[in-house]
């Protein structure tokens, strides 16, 4: 059974920026919050059974909105459409917000869905983190952590 | 006949849709004739043959998995062929048996991703499987397991769904135990029921009609469905060894791809895939499968391109079949592997990648160092055929009547619906789509 509260780093380490979901998933797993589970290195269809039967689940993804790199912020998918086929970069193309449209037409959203973005500035292969989003590490964590605000 | 179309028309797809890898489209229409087809290739080329070179002779299966998120098991599975071939080494029994039960776990994976997800969509009417999901959620729900199963097997035995690391050159880490394998079993159970049920459905689908002249290129062995063992053979008579098959693939640079066009020994487009191991293999599949193919409207053999939906549906029932067949006999093996001493000499490995043939052969020095290496995808081979079905299409509907000015769109999408036939993996190939048809 999958637990009923999920962090979900999304990106690949090997891609600088993109990366930062699980830098900011392993830290907020450092923390060993009780009834939270942390998880990343999924594919975008793995996704979907993830958080089958889960009551919250925080994704945490490397965005691209025009902001400055660096920019967090956090989006209710539970009840904002996200724009689906824009920049899916996965493989076959099936992109983080298509796998979210396609588990809402499959009736498996989580009760409470969010997705923390963190704005990247450079994804080139076999780079880290820029020192923008580097910085933008702590403040993903606490906005993961106040969207797990007031669950048990 | 009546030419509706005159004048200069272009059908194009600047970005390829549904296909893995990046690519492009543009056939040119002039009074009613296509006069030129281009499938273009833009993935960056990536240089896998070169990094090779200097690596140890353990190295490859490790570094070639890279190629393909999709097929990585392919990949894995040549490359050690190919070693233990240049070391004169051979891997006892229950290797070769538990290597094949991995490869069909990739063959079910790949599949049911492609069927479901890519390739439903254009036969159902819709944009995407996203689309398709709202209409038919159970579908894509029974893809979702498939794919799953198949990724349950990949985890199992590769020790993950991606990229599987517990694959070496001799054999593998480590054997699975008693309880993975009843593990495995009930989770391919399940999986060969959704698999019929997949071939039963798109036995229901009206086909676009279409027969292709091409030599057929497949693997194909005494007793049994060719996954990852077998001589080579084609529908022109050709018959040969992996070592033989190198010599007959010629590859050439053509400036629009970053992927080689390849020929056999120079001849016209040649096609590898479901469609080629069908057509030279259906006497091969067992019971199950066999029904599962009469189900889905196939026959002994199958030449038409747009039937390869039906041929990987049926391959599906075949690859649960053929791996619980495996499983229900596997006693716990022996040694996980066996040692391979590097020795001086030539290895050539070619296996049945979702896709179709893959080679890989490896140059070693007496210590192992990799002198030189050549990998051929099925995606490279299959581009000429890819180029040769959209003219024969385009110009079949042209010549039905077909008015260009009116249904232009239309076409365009039957269009990449045939590419699509292929499954292309253009991240594989580019060592490939954007879709355009030009009338001028």
């Amino acid at each position: 059974m999958s637990a009923e509260v999920l962090v979900i780093g999304v990106g690949s380490p090997d891609r600088g920026d993109d990366g930062v979901g699980p830098v900011v998933a392993a830290e907020v797993a450092r923390r060993s919050l009780p009834g939270v589970k942390v998880l990343a290195d999924l594919t975008p269809l793995d996704l979907l059974d993830a958080w089958a039967g889960a009551r919250t689940v925080v994704l945490v993804d490397a965005v691209r909105t025009g902001d400055p790199p660096g920019t967090v912020t956090a989006l209710d998918a539970t009840v904002t459409r996200l724009p689906v086929g824009v920049g899916a970069s996965s493989t076959h193309g099936l992109g983080l917000a298509d796998v979210i449209e396609m588990s809402r037409s499959l009736g498996r959203v989580p009760e409470r869905l969010v997705v923390v973005g963190v704005e990247l500035s450079d994804c080139s292969a076999g780079r880290s983190l820029s020192p923008a989003v580097r910085a933008a590490v702590a403040p993903a964590v606490g906005a993961v952590l106040a969207a797990l605000g007031g669950q048990p | 006949m009546t030419h509706r179309s005159g004048g200069d028309h272009v059908l194009r797809r600047a970005a390829l849709a549904r296909v893995e890898g990046e690519g492009a489209m543009c056939l040119h229409v002039s009074d009613g004739r296509v006069t030129d087809v281009e499938l273009t290739i833009f993935e960056p080329p990536r240089f896998f043959e070169a990094m090779l070179r200097g690596r140890g002779h353990t190295e490859p299966p490790d570094i070639t998995a890279r190629i393909c998120g999709i097929c990585p098991v392919a990949y894995q599975t040549s490359a050690c062929h190919a070693i233990e071939d240049a070391c004169g080494v051979t891997v006892p029994e229950h290797i070769e048996r538990l290597r094949r039960v991995l490869y069909c776990g990739e063959w079910v994976g790949s599949h049911a991703l492609h069927v479901h997800m890519l390739h439903l969509p254009d036969f159902l009417g819709y944009d995407s499987a996203l689309a398709m999901a709202a209409d038919h959620r159970e579908i894509v729900e029974r893809g979702l397991r498939l794919k799953k199963a198949g990724n349950a097997v990949m985890t199992v035995i590769g020790g993950r769904a991606v990229h599987p690391v517990n694959v070496r050159v001799g054999g593998f880490y480590r054997l699975p135990t008693p309880e993975e394998v009843a593990s495995m079993r009930a989770t391919l159970t399940r999986a060969r029921d959704d698999a019929l049920d997949t071939a039963t459905f798109v036995g229901t689908l009206d086909m676009p009609a279409m027969e292709q002249p091409y030599e057929y290129a497949a693997l194909r062995a005494p007793d049994r469905y060719p996954i990852e063992s077998g001589e080579v053979v084609t529908t022109l008579g050709r018959r040969g060894s992996a070592r033989d098959y190198d010599g007959w693939v010629r590859e050439e640079h053509v400036e629009r791809s970053t992927a080689l066009h390849a020929t056999l020994e120079g001849d016209g487009p040649y096609v590898t895939g479901p469609l080629a191991r069908y057509t030279l293999n259906s006497d091969r599949l067992s019971p199950l499968a066999r029904e599962a193919a009469t189900a889905a409207g196939l026959g002994t053999t199958c030449r038409n391109p747009f039937q390869s939906l039906a041929v990987r549906a049926v391959e599906m029932v075949y690859a649960c079949d053929e791996a619980l067949s495996i499983l229900s006999t596997w006693d716990g093996g022996g040694e996980p592997f066996v040692e391979v001493p590097p020795a001086d000499g030539v290895g050539y490995g070619v296996t049945e990648a979702p896709r179709g043939l893959l080679l890989h052969r490896y140059r070693l020095a007496a210590d192992g160092t990799v002198l030189d290496a050549r990998i051929v995808p099925p995606t490279s081979q299959n581009q000429a055929a890819v180029e040769a079905d959209l003219r024969a299409f385009v110009q079949a509907r042209l010549d039905e009547g077909l008015d260009l000015d009116r249904d232009l769109e239309a076409l365009t999408r039957q269009c990449e619906l045939a590419i699509r036939n292929y499954d292309p993996c253009i991240s594989c190939a580019t060592h490939f789509l954007d879709l355009t048809v030009v009338q001028e």
